[in-house]
């Protein structure tokens, strides 16, 4: 049956109209936004710049989907101050480019505060503008030391142990597990490669015999698997954005070193949905920095809510334990404060913040800020080695090694 | 050179640019058009099968049946709704056919990315046996699925298409759309089976790579320059060029960074564009014709 050319031509717009509505819809958030609840008054406006569709995706997007919960059930219980929590959301995907734009779009927007859920670098880039805002920001899991280091630290906090800490914990278990040569597999992402600066550099009870790098988006590491067995490590240490890269390269150093003790970061670790794409029994022996534990009674509620919101089956990583804490932290910050509009005085209750029980770390890990301390975590508690199974989940501590509650 | 393990990585990355450049090969033989497009069908192959397995339980073999057909509707789309309209709007000009279904390719990508999100997916093995060891190398039954299959696939082309009245056909047309046209010949109905057919390869070269390290929306463009580069790399000459082209692309993807660092192998495949687009455009197998 011949078409003839009009119908043709319509059906090409048609269809033209139909994709181009449809892209327009889709991909810009993370999920649904919270609503006011039982609170009532004039919202006070979040910030959230969350990369839901770049490299830093795999986390951010975990974190994300919580901090929404977290909002959402503050104003089921009357809000802050009476006044419902109200988040409005921009996507710098991990850019550092996209980063002045999204922070400035939040402000306009009537953000009093910020959450910054992106790749490190793009926080990086965020310290600066937030100097010139005047707007205080929580970057719920930053994880790298510099973001909260001067200079143009005095508006922006963490709440996890940082790579600094990170380095102590790795050595300590390189010294229980005689690891003296260690391999490095890596992505090329900005947020890596200045993780990377910050942990290999302190990590001075290992020779680093071999680093090797592979592309984000790489469908083969192959070749670099194989100049990593080359340099006879004792132990391989992977370090990405986790994902993808993670499991490819976690698939592929379990075919071709498979006698060889495996580490990672948080990750993978904390990225459920990564693990499905492991080959069977590909992360079996992965040992990744972990901060969750069950003797932690605030974890555990956490994760009895977060599991009742999402499902059963839900995982509960450090991502979401990370992104609750930061909201419970404004929310507290902001009674401190009396209010949300001087942003002075909202920066200088976050300071005054003691001895705060988050839901992640050890059970008497605490988290604590002042004017010269802006990384919450009081101690190395907040650490905890996980060893992954055979059926590709994390299976419990790793007996070899555990990080001391003091330190 | 010797590592047999980084041997079966470059075969594999092989036959998977191969499949994309023979789709790109049959629709260039076919209908005298680049089929950039091509990409994001191998995307939306093994991307709706994941997806389709993932969230509504189906079988592995019945999720990719689906996705297949979505994809060969999206290769009937492309070409009656996009290529065949333009081309015939631009008289014989090939420029504005060639941006419209480059608009076509990020528009797949929009699509896929809203109804399946943007997280990687796992790709999804059609194979139940588990892995092979055989000494130092472990072989993935993804992996013995995309070499054989890639093959096969090869040898039923090359059967159709030097064997068959459909086959014949498409390279008449090939040859001269006008002429043939003027002969009588279906041309019409032959682009058509052209784009089925590119689209079906497609689509199952993206089921059988998805495994390998999963597959996101926007796979779909670097899946398409790479298929696109294979097939410049092999030529038009023969039926088993691309295969040929994808072969030399697989191993310069593994043996490149094992020899020179981690991203040795995207300077390679530069230098291998600028190389091939200069000096050797037809590519390694020219179709020679007799006078």
């Amino acid at each position: 049956m011949a078409i003839s050319r009009g119908t043709t031509a319509r059906l090409a717009a048609g269809l033209a109209v139909l994709v181009l509505a449809a892209a327009g819809c889709g991909g810009k958030n993370g999920g649904d936004e919270p609503t006011d609840g039982t609170a009532k008054g004039e919202p006070i406006i979040i910030g959230m710049d969350e990369d839901s569709t770049g490299p830093g995706a795999s986390y951010s997007t975990i974190a994300g989907k919580t901090i929404r919960l977290a909002v959402q059930d503050i104003n089921d219980k009357g809000g802050v101050l009476g006044r419902p929590l109200r988040l409005v959301v921009e996507n710098d995907e991990s850019d550092p480019t996209k980063v002045p734009a999204t922070l400035q779009k939040l402000q306009s927007q009537g953000a009093k505060i910020l959450l910054l859920q992106s790749g490190s670098a793009a926080i990086m880039q965020a310290k600066s503008v937030l100097s010139q805002i005047g707007l205080p920001a929580i970057a719920p899991t930053g994880v790298t030391a510099t973001l909260v280091d001067p200079p143009n630290n005095e508006l922006i906090y963490m709440l996890a142990n940082t790579t600094a800490d990170w380095s102590k914990v790795y050595c300590g278990a390189f010294e229980a597990a005689n690891v003296k040569r260690l391999g490095v597999l890596t992505d090329d992402t900005a947020t890596i490669a200045a993780l990377n600066k910050a942990l290999l550099g302190e990590m001075d009870c290992v020779e680093v015999v071999a680093t090797e790098k592979g592309a984000t988006n790489a469908s083969d590491l192959s070749a670099q698997v194989a100049r990593l067995k080359n340099a006879k490590p004792d132990a391989v240490l992977v370090t990405s954005v986790g994902g993808a890269f993670e499991v490819l390269a976690q698939n592929t150093l379990a075919a071709q070193m498979k006698d060889t003790l495996r580490f990672s970061l948080a990750s993978i670790g904390n990225q459920p949905d990564s693990w499905k794409l492991a080959n069977p029994g590909a992360l079996e022996g992965l040992v990744f920095m972990g901060s969750l534990s069950t003797d932690n009674p605030r974890t555990r509620e956490l994760i009895d809510f977060l599991k009742e919101k999402n499902g059963k089956d839900y995982e509960v990583t450090a991502y979401d334990a990370q992104a609750w804490d930061a909201v419970q932290l404004v929310k507290l910050a902001i009674e401190k404060a009396g209010g949300p509009d001087d942003p002075k005085k909202l920066n200088e209750a976050i300071q005054s913040i003691k001895g705060y029980q988050p839901t992640f770390g050890q059970p008497s890990f605490t988290i604590s800020f002042s004017a010269e301390k802006h990384l919450g975590a009081d101690g190395l508690c907040g650490l905890t080695l996980i060893e992954f199974g055979a059926d590709n989940r994390p299976k419990g501590p790793w007996p070899t090694y555990q990080p001391p509650c003091e330190g | 050179m010797t590592d047999l393990q980084l041997w079966l990585s470059a075969v594999e990355m092989g036959c998977f640019f191969g499949m994309l450049a023979l789709a790109y090969h049959l629709i260039y033989v076919g209908a005298g058009f680049f089929n950039f497009a091509i990409g994001p069908y191998a995307m939306m192959g093994g991307l709706c099968t994941s997806w389709l397995v993932i969230t509504y339980d189906l079988g592995v073999w019945t999720a990719a049946t689906i996705s297949v057909i979505v994809t060969l509707i999206l290769a009937i789309v492309t070409e009656l709704g996009v290529v065949r309209p333009v081309q015939k709007r631009s008289g014989s000009g090939e420029l504005p056919a060639l941006v419209a279904v480059a608009a076509v390719l990020f528009a797949i990508q929009q699509l896929a990315g809203y109804v399946f999100g943007y997280p990687t997916l796992p790709g999804q093995s059609l194979a139940t046996f588990g892995p092979v060891t055989i000494g130092d190398v472990t072989i993935q039954p993804s992996s013995v699925l995309m070499i054989v299959i890639a093959v096969v696939t090869f040898v039923v082309t090359a059967f159709w298409i030097r064997f068959t009245r459909t086959g014949r056909l498409l390279r008449a047309v090939g040859d001269s759309n006008h002429a043939a046209a003027l002969l009588g010949l279906p041309v019409n109905r032959i682009r058509l089976i052209a784009f089925l057919v590119a689209g079906f390869i497609a689509a199952l070269a993206g089921i059988l790579f998805a495994p390998k390290a999963g597959v996101h929306s926007l796979s779909g463009l670097a899946w398409s320059l790479s298929g696109f580069l294979a097939m410049v790399v092999g030529g038009t000459g023969s039926v088993w060029a691309p295969l040929l082209g994808g072969m030399l692309l697989g191993l310069v993807e593994v043996f490149l960074p094992y020899y020179f660092g981690g991203q040795a192998h995207v300077y390679g495949m530069l230098v291998i564009a600028l190389i091939f687009f200069a000096f050797k455009p037809q590519g390694l197998f020219v179709r020679t014709v007799r006078a």
